[in-house]
């Protein structure tokens, strides 16, 4: 029962006595939440997080909840968060796992952060700097690890590149690694992270219109390809790429229509599904590249897209700006989910499945009713 | 050749049970409704007596759980209707109902009833004051005041802006 509270209640009731602590902080009853929470919103993230791409320190986000009607911004409730980290100018939201969001401060200091706890942790600093660099961040349910990739490369002083390199950061071991990267691509785009594979969209620059995925397996570290759809046009560099309800997406921009693909199975080229079509205002500058970035479909069928500033809702009929920015500024934004789980790797990991135990022995001894042993009861993974 | 089963879905409707709750009272129940929990199905794969006797659970909470047994083993229902069913089952029941129903369906193993139960129940204590839960859950306050404060200082935020319930 515990499991269907919101994360606020949660770290309240870890008040009511020393046992509720020992639950709500152990990790099979913080994965228990997650997968319940997971489960409830059918593999989509429940809010979103934005924040403007540059503006001087403090760093305050918004975040409000996906469910309700989110096309009238002026009856959200948006909640605003302090992230508290070093300062600094530019921010780059890479994305969400679990209810971690990875940002990256001034393109090289990496903050995990939890919205729904408000804890965040900075990562250490890579040993080997790169000149260019791009971020993904991912989750390996093998290991239980969150793995944070950094690609980039360096250029010798004449500005040529000289190599190519990943560094991985993994929060079990709390440090980076440094391995090679295989092949030399631009990398375009942000990284989308679906299925255990961090996704990137590159292209070979020997030929500079020959557009591809490279999917890197957060467990195994090993780089594949995925393909894209079959476009009408060789048009592949007006994709981008974006998750939909746990799958990888793909959206093609035309100037004046939008085009969401959807890989309904995995690996299965023949099984990306063209989702929508939809309109939308044609570009006023020519020579801006609005790249639209897919956020979210709700239930009824709107979508919720970033370009540049604004966020927009579309729906087959009409098309709203939830939130508008005029240029220059430019939003980050990414959704998540609420969890319990902490940046701070290590303070969770010491509780052990034997606190767990006790609470459900204790629970059970003093006849008590209810939560902890239905928590036990309907958490698969110990069955007692 | 085998033609006929002796537990074919005509005969089997028919069937049932008898329950007895921990305060002696019989139900009798179907045997259709009675499988959909899983802890009397294993029962009755097991032994062939009719007679269920369940010692911790009372009759008022057995009767519950069995209108909602009936309820969804019943073919002529759609299930728009049994959902409804459902919300109705559960809403303006009191907490303390809950808490003994919420208990008998782990016993007797109805997942999609618990599922419920746990779901309204954890709605009531969403608002709630830690207090509010202590008293309901019979729970001693194990904590030095010191440290109950220190836990209630690390996510300050989390205790300030809403109106809570405590009754």
């Amino acid at each position: 029962m515990a499991k269907y509270l919101p994360v606020k209640t949660l770290l309240k009731f870890r008040c009511v006595s020393k046992s509720w602590l020992n639950l709500i902080s152990s990790s099979q009853f913080v994965n228990a939440h997650l997968k319940n929470s997971t489960k409830n919103n059918m593999g989509f993230h429940s809010r979103l997080v934005f924040h403007l791409r540059y503006s001087p320190s403090p760093k305050v986000f918004h975040t409000f909840s996906l469910h309700p009607k989110i096309d009238d911004y002026e009856s959200l409730s948006v909640d605003k968060l302090v992230l508290s980290c070093r300062p600094c100018y530019a921010i780059e939201i890479v994305g969400s796992c679990n209810g971690l969001v990875c940002v990256v401060l001034d393109y090289n200091s990496v903050v995990l952060w939890n919205p729904t706890t408000r804890k965040s942790k900075t990562l250490p600093v890579s040993d080997s700097s790169l000149d260019l660099s791009k971020h993904g961040f991912g989750y390996d349910a093998a290991n239980d690890d969150y793995k944070v990739v950094e690609f980039g490369c360096n250029y010798d002083t004449f500005g040529y590149k000289k190599s190519t390199k990943r560094n991985i950061y993994s929060s079990r071991v709390d440090s980076w690694r440094t391995m090679e990267w295989p092949c030399s691509d631009i990398i375009d785009g942000p990284s989308v992270f679906v299925n255990g594979v961090i996704h990137w969209k590159v292209c070979d620059e020997k030929y500079q219109r020959f557009w591809a995925v490279i999917a890197q397996n957060v467990t195994t570290e090993t780089c594949s390809s995925v393909d894209l759809p079959t476009l009408a046009s060789d048009d592949a560099d007006k994709v981008s790429l974006g998750v939909f309800g746990g799958c990888l997406s793909a959206s093609f921009y035309c100037h004046n229509y939008m085009d969401v693909w959807v890989l309904k199975e995995y690996g299965d080229r023949e099984s990306w599904t063209k989702l929508v079509r939809f309109n939308y205002p044609s570009v006023e500058n020519r020579f801006v590249l609005k790249r639209p970035k897919l956020l979210f479909v709700s239930k009824d069928g709107g979508i919720l897209l970033k370009i540049f500033g604004d966020l927009i809702m579309y729906r087959p009929s009409q098309y709203r700006v939830i939130h508008h920015l005029s240029n220059p500024f430019v939003l980050e934004a990414a959704t998540y989910s609420e969890s319990l789980i902490s940046p701070d790797f290590e303070k969770i990991r010491g509780n052990s499945c034997k606190e767990y135990i006790y609470f459900y022995l204790y629970i059970r001894n003093k006849q008590l009713f209810g939560d902890a042993c239905l928590v036990l009861s309907m958490t698969t993974s110990i069955r007692l | 050749m085998v033609t006929t089963d002796e537990k074919g879905p005509l005969t089997a409707k028919k069937k049932s049970v008898i329950i007895r709750s921990c305060d002696g009272d019989e139900f009798l129940v179907s045997e259709s409704a009675a499988v959909l929990s899983t802890s009397l199905k294993k029962i009755l794969e097991e032994k062939e007596d009719r007679l269920i006797h369940l010692s911790d659970i009372d009759n008022k909470t057995l009767a519950m759980v069995i209108a909602y047994l009936s309820t969804h083993a019943d073919d002529g229902l759609s299930d728009d209707l049994k959902r409804s069913f459902d919300q109705e089952f559960v809403s303006g029941k009191e907490f303390d109902v809950l808490k003994y129903l919420v208990l008998a369906t782990d016993t007797l193993q109805v997942t999609c009833l618990c599922y419920t139960v746990a779901k309204k129940m954890a709605d009531i204590m969403k608002n709630k004051l830690v207090e509010w839960v202590r008293r309901e859950f019979d729970i001693q306050n194990d904590y030095t005041p010191e440290a109950e404060a220190e836990i209630r200082r690390l996510d300050a935020w989390a205790w300030d802006d809403r109106q809570l319930e405590d009754d």
